[in-house]
C-alpha cells in the first residue's frame, strides 16, 4: 500500500531527513533513525497528541556480527493505545557505543534496557541502576552475543556443605 | 503352645528398626520447593484428586528444619544451586530428597549456560521421577518407592 | 531491612524480594528476579522453528496453549500462511479454557496467600476437568505444545467436544461458588480493598498490560483492538474495574472467567467440518498414513522434521493476549531453518515492574496479597 504511516509524515515535517531507513512488510512498519536523534524522535512520538505513541511494548537487541558496519541494532516497539498503531524503530549501535536512556519518556524502559546491557553489553547513558537482573553475580561475559557459546563457559560439578564446585568448559 | 500363648492376643511385638522405619515412613512431611512447571502437578497431587495425604504426606512444612523429605520439582539454575544445596543442609536427619521431572533429573531440554544439568551435583537424590512434567500419579509412585526404601533401612545405614 | 526469599511459601515460584521497613510501613521494594533464568532466548537461536514450539510452552507453565499461539501466528506470518476456518476456531477454544484454567491456579493460590484454605481445593478440582479435556485432545496435562505452524496437533473428535460442551454447563454454577464465598466476606474485602492502589496513566507508562491495567479503569484488550485467529467474529465484552486496588482486580478476572465460558460456546457452534492444514506442501509435513506408504512423503517427512521449513528473510512482532496481559514475540530471521533472533517479551516481566509503586506506603502484611494479585509467573519473568 502507499499510504504512509502517519508517524512518518509527522516525523519528516518536524524533524527532515530523520528517517533514514522505512521497512514495510508483512503489515508492519519500521523506521530506522541515527543514534543522536533517537532522543528527540521519541519524544515527538511519545507527546504529538495524533500520534500518542504512550506504549513502549517492548525493547531488544540484535547482535549482526559481521553482517552489518555496526555490530548491534536496537529495536523498540511502540504501540498506541488511543489508535491501537503499532511502529518499529530501529536504530543501529557499535561496539562500544552508548545510547540515552528512554526512562524519562517510557518507565518500562527501566528492566528492558537493564536486560539488554545484560545480554549483549550495550550501555545505557544516565540509567539510575543498570545492576545485572537475570545471571548470577561472578557470570562472565555477555550471553547473547554470537559469540558466547550455547552452553557457557563453566558448570557446577559438585556441592558440600562448603560451598559448589565450578569446572571450566573448554 | 509355646511363647505365643502367653501373650495373648494384646500385645504386639516387633524389632525396634521396623517399628521406627514404620513411623517414619508413614509420616514424611516434605518441605516446599515448587520452582517451576512441575510445581503445578506436585500442587495437583495434594488436591482431592490425587490426595497425596493418605500417604502420610499430611503438610507441606514451609521450614525446612520441620520437614523430612525434600521434592526438587522445576529447573535448578546456576543461580539457585548454593540456595538449593543450603535448604538441604539445613534439613535434619533423617531426610531423603526426591528429584521430580526431566530438569531436576539431568537438565531436562534446557542445555545452556544458565541451567544445572541435575540436581545430583549439588545434593544426594534418593528418587528420580521422569517427565515433562510427571503426572501426579508418577509423584505418587516416587513417594511409594521412598517408602519402600524407608522400609528396608537399617541403623547401622545412618550413624 | 527483611528478606523475602527465593523459597518461601507465598511467592510464586522463586521470586526475592528485599524490602526496606520503617516499622510495619513499607518505604523500599526492590524485587530480585532470575533465579529461573533458563537461557531459552539463546536455546531458541539453535533449534528450528518447530523445535522451539516446546521452549515456549515452558515459559507460562501456567497457560501453556496459549504461548504457543503467539509464537506460531509469529511464524505464520513471516510465512504468509492462511490458517484454515477450523483450526482458528479450535485455537480459540483452547486459548479461553487456557484463560479459565490460569484465572483458576491464580484465584486459588492467591486466596490461599491471604489466608482461606478451602477454596484451593475446589479450584483445583475444577481444574482437574479441564486438564481431562486437553489430555484427551491433546495427550498431555501440561506443556501439551498442541498449537503448530499452519493449525494443530490433531484434530477435535466428538468426544472431546461433547466433554467441553458439558464442562461449559457446569462451570458457572462452581463460578457462583466462589463468589458466594468471597465477593461480600467482611475478612476479604477488609484485606482487599484499597490495597495496592495505581492509576491508569502510571500503569501504562511502567508498562502493564492484562487484568492489571484493565482494573484501573483503562479499556484495551488485545483481542479487541489487534484481533488475532478470528476473534473479530465473537462477542464478548471487555471487563473493567474502578479502583485498580487489589478486590477490583478479583472482580476483572472472576468476570473474565464468565466471558470466556460464552467465547467457548460460539466457538463450540462455529466449529464446521474442514481441514486443520493448508495445503503447504513446503512447511506442512504429509500425514501419517501417507507417510508410511509413499516413498516421495517419507522423504518430504524427513526433510522437514530433520533440516527443517526455511522461512523468508525479514521481522516481525506479534502479541496477544494472554491471561497475564501482552505476550509479544519479535522473530528475526536471516533466511535459513532456524531463527536469528527471538526475544519474548513477557507480560509478566514489565507487570512486576509495577511492584515498588503498588506496595510503596502499604503495610508488611499486604505485600503478599499484592504480590499475588498480579499474578506473576516466574517462568515468565526469567525466560
Amino acid at each position: 500500500m502507499n499510504k504512509k504511516h502517519p508517524a512518518i509524515e509527522k516525523l519528516e515535517q518536524a524533524f527532515p531527513g530523520v528517517v533514514k531507513k522505512i521497512i514495510t512488510a508483512f503489515g508492519e512498519t519500521g523506521i530506522v533513525v541515527d543514534k543522536e536523534d533517537l532522543m528527540r524522535v521519541c519524544r515527538l512520538l511519545n507527546e504529538d497528541k495524533e500520534l500518542r505513541f504512550d506504549f513502549l511494548s517492548d525493547l531488544s537487541g540484535v547482535d549482526y556480527q559481521g553482517k552489518k558496519d555496526k555490530r548491534f541494532e536496537l529495536v523498540y516497539q511502540l504501540y498506541s493505545t488511543h489508535t491501537h498503531q503499532r511502529l518499529r524503530l530501529k536504530t543501529e549501535v557499535g561496539e562500544n557505543e552508548r545510547v540515552p536512556t528512554m526512562t524519562g519518556i517510557w518507565r518500562s524502559a527501566d528492566w528492558l534496557e537493564r536486560e539488554c546491557h545484560e545480554m549483549f553489553g550495550i550501555e545505557f547513558e544516565v540509567h539510575r541502576d543498570l545492576m545485572r537482573l537475570l545471571t548470577i553475580e561472578e557470570f562472565d561475559g555477555f550471553p547473547l552475543r554470537k559469540d558466547y557459546p550455547l552452553v557457557g563457559k563453566a558448570e557446577i560439578i559438585a556441592g558440600n556443605e562448603g560451598g559448589l564446585q565450578w569446572r571450566k568448559r573448554e | 503352645m509355646g511363647l505365643e500363648s502367653h501373650l495373648g492376643e494384646n500385645i504386639i511385638t516387633t524389632t525396634l528398626e521396623s517399628l521406627v522405619n514404620w513411623s517414619r515412613k508413614s509420616s514424611l512431611w516434605p518441605a516446599t520447593f515448587g520452582l517451576a512447571c512441575c510445581a503445578l502437578e506436585m500442587m495437583a497431587s495434594c488436591m482431592p484428586r490425587y490426595d497425596l495425604a493418605r500417604f502420610g504426606a499430611e503438610v507441606f512444612r514451609a521450614s525446612p528444619r520441620q520437614a523430612d523429605l525434600m521434592i526438587v520439582a522445576g529447573t535448578v539454575t546456576n543461580k539457585m544451586a548454593s540456595v538449593v544445596r543450603r535448604i538441604y543442609d539445613q534439613m535434619a536427619e533423617p531426610k531423603w530428597v526426591i528429584a521430580m521431572g526431566a530438569c531436576a533429573s539431568t537438565g531436562g531440554i534446557f542445555n545452556s549456560y544458565a541451567v544445572l544439568q541435575g540436581v545430583d551435583r549439588v545434593i544426594p537424590v534418593d528418587v528420580y521421577v521422569p517427565g515433562c512434567p510427571p503426572k501426579p500419579e508418577g509423584l505418587i509412585y516416587a513417594i511409594m518407592q521412598i517408602q519402600n526404601k524407608i522400609n528396608h533401612e537399617k541403623f547401622s545405614d545412618r550413624t | 531491612m527483611l528478606h523475602l526469599g527465593p523459597q518461601h511459601p507465598s511467592t510464586h515460584g522463586v521470586l526475592r524480594v528485599d524490602l526496606e521497613l520503617d516499622g510495619e510501613v513499607i518505604v523500599k521494594v526492590t524485587p530480585y528476579i532470575g533465579y529461573l533464568h533458563r537461557g531459552i532466548e539463546k536455546l531458541a537461536e539453535n533449534k528450528t522453528y518447530h523445535q522451539v514450539i516446546p521452549l515456549t510452552d515452558r515459559l507460562d507453565y501456567t497457560s501453556p496453549m496459549v504461548n504457543n499461539l503467539g509464537y506460531v501466528l509469529a511464524v505464520e506470518k513471516l510465512l504468509g500462511l492462511r490458517v484454515p476456518e477450523r483450526s482458528q476456531v479450535i485455537r480459540v477454544i483452547m486459548a479461553e479454557l487456557t484463560r479459565i484454567q490460569s484465572h483458576l491456579i491464580w484465584m486459588g493460590t492467591h486466596v490461599l496467600d491471604i489466608g482461606a484454605m478451602s477454596p484451593i481445593m475446589y479450584c483445583f478440582r475444577e481444574r482437574e476437568q479441564i486438564l481431562d479435556i486437553f489430555e484427551m485432545v491433546a495427550g498431555a496435562r501440561m506443556n501439551p505444545s498442541y498449537i503448530r505452524v499452519g493449525g494443530v496437533n490433531g484434530d477435535l473428535m466428538s468426544e472431546a467436544r461433547d466433554k467441553i460442551a458439558g464442562f461449559t454447563e457446569t462451570f458457572p454454577k462452581h463460578i457462583k461458588e466462589y463468589e458466594d464465598l468471597l465477593t461480600n466476606n467482611p475478612i476479604w474485602i477488609n484485606r482487599t480493598k484499597g490495597v495496592g492502589k495505581i492509576t491508569a496513566e502510571e500503569a501504562i507508562n511502567l508498562g502493564t498490560t492484562g487484568p492489571t491495567l484493565r482494573s484501573c479503569g483503562f479499556k484495551w484488550d488485545l483481542r479487541k483492538t489487534n484481533p488475532y485467529s478470528g476473534y473479530e467474529n465473537y462477542k464478548f465484552d471487555i471487563i473493567l474495574g474502578k479502583n485498580g486496588d487489589v478486590y477490583d482486580r478479583y472482580q476483572v478476572r472472576i468476570e473474565e472467567m464468565k466471558q470466556s465460558i460464552d467465547l467457548i460456546k460460539q466457538g463450540l457452534e462455529k466449529l464446521k467440518p474442514g481441514p486443520i492444514y493448508p495445503d503447504e506442501a513446503k512447511v506442512i509435513p504429509p500425514i501419517k498414513e501417507k507417510v508410511m506408504a509413499d516413498i516421495g512423503a517419507l522423504i518430504h517427512h524427513f526433510k522437514i522434521m530433520s533440516e527443517g521449513f526455511k522461512v523468508p528473510e525479514g521481522e516481525v512482532y506479534q502479541a496477544i493476549e494472554t491471561p497475564r496481559g501482552e505476550l509479544g514475540f519479535y522473530i528475526v530471521s536471516d533466511g535459513s531453518s532456524k531463527p536469528y533472533r527471538v526475544k519474548i517479551k513477557t507480560p509478566s516481566f514489565m507487570n512486576l515492574m509495577a511492584l515498588e509503586t503498588l506496595a510503596k506506603g502499604r503495610l508488611l502484611a499486604d505485600i503478599v496479597a499484592i504480590i499475588g494479585s498480579m499474578d506473576i509467573c516466574l517462568g515468565e519473568v526469567d525466560k
